[in-house]
């Protein structure tokens, strides 16, 4: 770690160099700002700066601590502190290198464990200098081609499999094959042949011998190319180890190097891809690699299209069955090298090298990449690269168009390696149109020259032409659309047929001839089910909905509120109204009551139980003194309780039934009977209510007397109802009172 | 103060106008974080000086989830006053 220490001076001496200030008033600047900064702390003001954060001063109390001498306890006197508290623009700024991690919730058994990872690589990243950074990238290529060349050995593998009729291919030729880019001509030349055209599926076999070979050969290229990379091993292991990393906003020494040039343009054009591109910020830090990988990559991907395309030319379904083989075979072969790392670095640094098609370059190089790819791992990656490529391309996700694109960013591509290799495929398909039939022609032609067209990312812009184009065009035949469909949806099934399909596609319409180049465009847009923007659309649906219901939600109780409201209050209401019935019909029983407590006036007893009832009527225990004078009224209590079946509380009890007798003496208490007889001793209030001529004060019972336990509506003495248990508690406090 | 107030504060002490004031701070302070986003220490004598450090991650525990977040490591800016500063400051508060 080299961390100079920065003084005034040489603040001034910066502050001058770039802009037009001079020494005297940068330097009167400062000294003035300082002062100014003191001035404020020591009056206790804090100052805040724009852009940068505040100045404050700070109080720290008094705290107890330790003499570090003598050990005694001593006290430390409060002070004040000046602090910083950046903002949080600045916050973000410095943090830049860590931007990209997050805190993450920890199961019980999880460490810091990809933490470490990342502070290793942070460390290392920080420690390092530009030159210990290309150091590392010989080691990382070095691996990179050990990876190839275990898949190459895989993909001779694979070719062992299939039927050996390889000597008879013409467009066999170990030869021709490339070792540079030069010879990428003769191999497409090759291709071009139009006897190889007809050729048999061998071709397709032939094909894995080929690209073994233009595997290993790029494989060797890589070695040689090493040095010209400037990225660190670290970052590289980073990007290996955290899938969702963003890209590294750190680039090595790479201007040092042309190609470290280019492979930072490249990577500031896949920075631009990267933030439109949704998902798979893995992969493109995995592609975020250099022109070499992507050479490579890029010659082995349209080795195995040329096969391919070879392959398929015989019949559709032939040719389908074909793919479907090859690359079944290819699937198995499946080595989880990181050679797919490597190829989807090649196809992501393609895909850097054409910022106007950036997505028809992500989905040639994914379906290149794809091509080579013998791993699982690789087939998923491209199938996202893929998912992320027709996302991007909502409507124009068919393969032939791809490869067309491909060859057009090439053709754009700057000077670099992949310029020759891009030209050479460009002739290539140049050469095959005139050797084509001129239905051919056509359709390679319009689908170049829409993909010409694409000026951009923005799918609407390329969607216009060639859906325009391909509405125009009527489907011919059924076949060829039955191989489109099922190439489309193959491809998006896996990453490995994908390329192959893209071939196929593309020699199904050149081949034969009778499919027009809007078919397959109509085919591709209508069938090829794009999962990315589907899952895109999807998503931004699933969100639309969710706005929508919510808002919905929203309105909906914006409105029925007061709806809801005033239903609540009418069932208020109606409860009022009853209870207020309920206490009318008792205060008239109270009223006949009294009537005829002042017509038996001589009757004693029905003084205190009038008295009673009276008192009583509120609390609804009507029923009690009712029962009092039972002959006067039975019929009211009797009305009255089944008119309240609605609120059984606020009915008025009538205790004419009674479970039994008790006799009160000493130690006997009303909760004790009620426990017995209810279940729970909060119940006594009725035991006390049906026993109220006897028992004044419910605190004291005199002792001696009988205590008739009612019998009660169940509901009223349900210890486990809440309501019963809250409607005794109420009367409970009342009597208590 | 806020900023407004310190750009008015500079501009009478410099005699300049406010905006020039708002570009040499503007200036001042883009050095200043260039330095710090190099590792670099700025340090402003008998004031004090800003540095770059590091925090490493933490395994924090929400008191009421009892869930255990990592915390990753992070980069923070660190200013440390200098002595005199503190002196002048304790004597005059």
């Amino acid at each position: 770690m080299s961390k100079e220490r920065i003084s005034i001076p040489e603040i001034i001496d910066l502050m001058v160099k770039d802009k037009n200030i001079t020494k005297k008033t940068a330097d009167e600047f400062i000294r003035i700002l300082i002062s100014t900064l003191e001035d404020a702390l020591l009056s206790g003001d804090s100052v805040k700066i724009k852009g940068f954060g505040t100045f404050k001063p700070q109080w720290n109390e008094a705290r107890r601590s330790v003499d570090v001498n003598t050990g005694n306890e001593i006290i430390i006197p409060g002070y004040y502190r000046v602090i910083f508290v950046p903002e949080n623009e600045l916050r973000d700024l410095i943090n830049e290198p860590y931007s990209h991690l997050e805190t993450i919730l920890l199961s019980d058994d999880e460490d810091v464990e990809n933490k470490q990872v990342d502070d290793q690589n942070q460390s290392s990243k920080e420690d390092n200098s530009t030159i210990e950074k290309s150091e590392t990238n010989l080691t990382f290529f070095s691996t990179q081609a050990a990876e190839i060349k275990e898949i190459l050995s895989d993909i001779n593998a694979l070719s062992a499999k299939v039927t050996a009729d390889e000597s008879d291919d013409e467009n066999v030729d170990d030869d021709d094959f490339i070792s540079d880019d030069e010879d990428f001509q003769g191999v497409v030349e090759n291709d071009d042949d139009p006897e190889s055209v007809d050729s048999e599926v061998e071709n397709e076999e032939f094909s894995d011998e080929e690209i073994v070979k233009n595997i290993s050969e790029k494989a060797d290229i890589l070695q040689t190319k090493s040095d010209e990379l400037g990225e660190t091993q670290e970052q590289t292991d980073e990007r290996n180890e955290k899938i969702n990393q963003e890209f590294e906003p750190q680039i090595p020494s790479e201007q040092n190097d042309e190609a470290m040039k280019k492979s930072s343009q490249k990577k500031e054009k896949k920075d631009l891809q990267v933030k439109n591109i949704s998902e798979n910020d893995a992969e493109r830090l995995l592609s975020s690699h250099d022109d070499n990988d992507f050479d490579i990559v890029r010659g082995v991907a349209i080795l195995l299209e040329r096969e391919r395309n070879a392959g398929i030319k015989q019949e559709d379904e032939g040719i389908q069955e074909d793919a479907d083989q090859v690359v079944s075979d290819e699937m198995e072969i499946d080595s989880g090298e990181p050679k797919d790392d490597i190829l989807e670095e090649v196809v992501s640094d393609k895909s850097e090298i054409d910022a106007e098609q950036p997505i028809a370059m992500d989905e040639e190089i994914l379906k290149e990449s794809a091509e080579a790819d013998i791993n699982e791992e690789s087939s998923e990656t491209v199938e996202s690269h893929e998912i992320t490529t027709t996302s991007e391309r909502e409507e124009s996700d068919e393969k032939t168009p791809e490869i067309e694109e491909v060859t057009e960013t090439i053709a754009q591509d700057e000077p670099v390696n992949a310029d020759d290799i891009s030209a050479e495929i460009e002739d290539e398909k140049i050469e095959e149109q005139p050797i084509l039939s001129e239905e051919e022609q056509p359709v390679l032609d319009e689908e170049e020259s829409v993909f010409e067209e694409q000026p951009s990312v923005d799918e609407d812009i390329e969607s216009p032409l060639t859906v325009s184009e391909t509405k125009d065009i009527p489907v011919d035949s059924e076949s060829e659309f039955a191989y489109l469909e099922n190439e489309v949806g193959f491809v998006a099934e896996s990453n490995e047929t994908d390329i192959l399909r893209i071939d196929d596609s593309e020699y199904i319409g050149v081949i034969e001839g009778s499919t027009e180049p809007d078919e397959n465009a109509l085919n591709k847009n209508e069938i090829e089910p794009d999962e990315e923007p589907d899952g895109k659309r999807r998503k931004i649906t699933g969100l639309w909905i969710a706005v929508i219901s919510l808002a919905a939600v929203a309105v909906g109780f914006y409105f029925l509120h007061p709806i809801v409201g005033n239903i609540m209050r009418e069932k208020k209401n109606q409860e009022r109204l009853e209870y207020i019935a309920d206490s009318i019909a008792n205060l008239k029983k109270v009223q006949f009551i009294k009537d005829s407590i002042i017509t038996n006036q001589a009757n004693d007893s029905s003084l205190p139980a009038s008295r009673d009832s009276i008192n009583s009527a509120n609390a609804s225990s009507l029923t009690d003194s009712v029962a009092k004078a039972p002959a006067q009224k039975p019929t009211a209590t009797k009305t009255e309780t089944t008119s309240n079946n609605t609120n059984i509380y606020a009915a008025p009890r009538s205790y004419r039934e009674t479970l039994a007798t008790e006799k009160m003496v000493i130690g006997s208490q009303l909760t004790k009977f009620a426990k017995k007889y209810y279940g729970h001793p909060n119940f006594w209030v009725y035991i006390f209510e049906a026993n109220r001529d006897k028992i004044s004060d419910p605190n004291n019972v005199p002792t001696g007397i009988d205590i008739k336990i009612p019998k009660m509506n169940p509901k009223l003495i349900d210890p486990l109802n809440k309501e019963s248990m809250n409607y005794a508690l109420k009367l409970q406090s009342e009597y208590l009172r | 103060m806020n900023n407004k107030e310190l750009i008015s504060t500079i501009a009478l002490k410099m005699n300049v106008s406010k905006s020039e004031v708002q570009d040499l701070v503007n200036t001042f302070l883009d050095t200043c974080i260039t330095q710090l986003q190099e590792d670099n220490v700025v340090g402003f004598q008998s004031f004090g000086t800003l540095e770059v450090t590091k925090r490493d991650e933490r395994i924090s525990v929400h008191p009421q989830s009892k869930e255990r977040f990592l915390i990753p490591p992070k980069l923070v800016v660190n200013f440390k006053q200098s002595a005199i500063l503190k002196e002048k400051m304790n004597s005059k508060l």
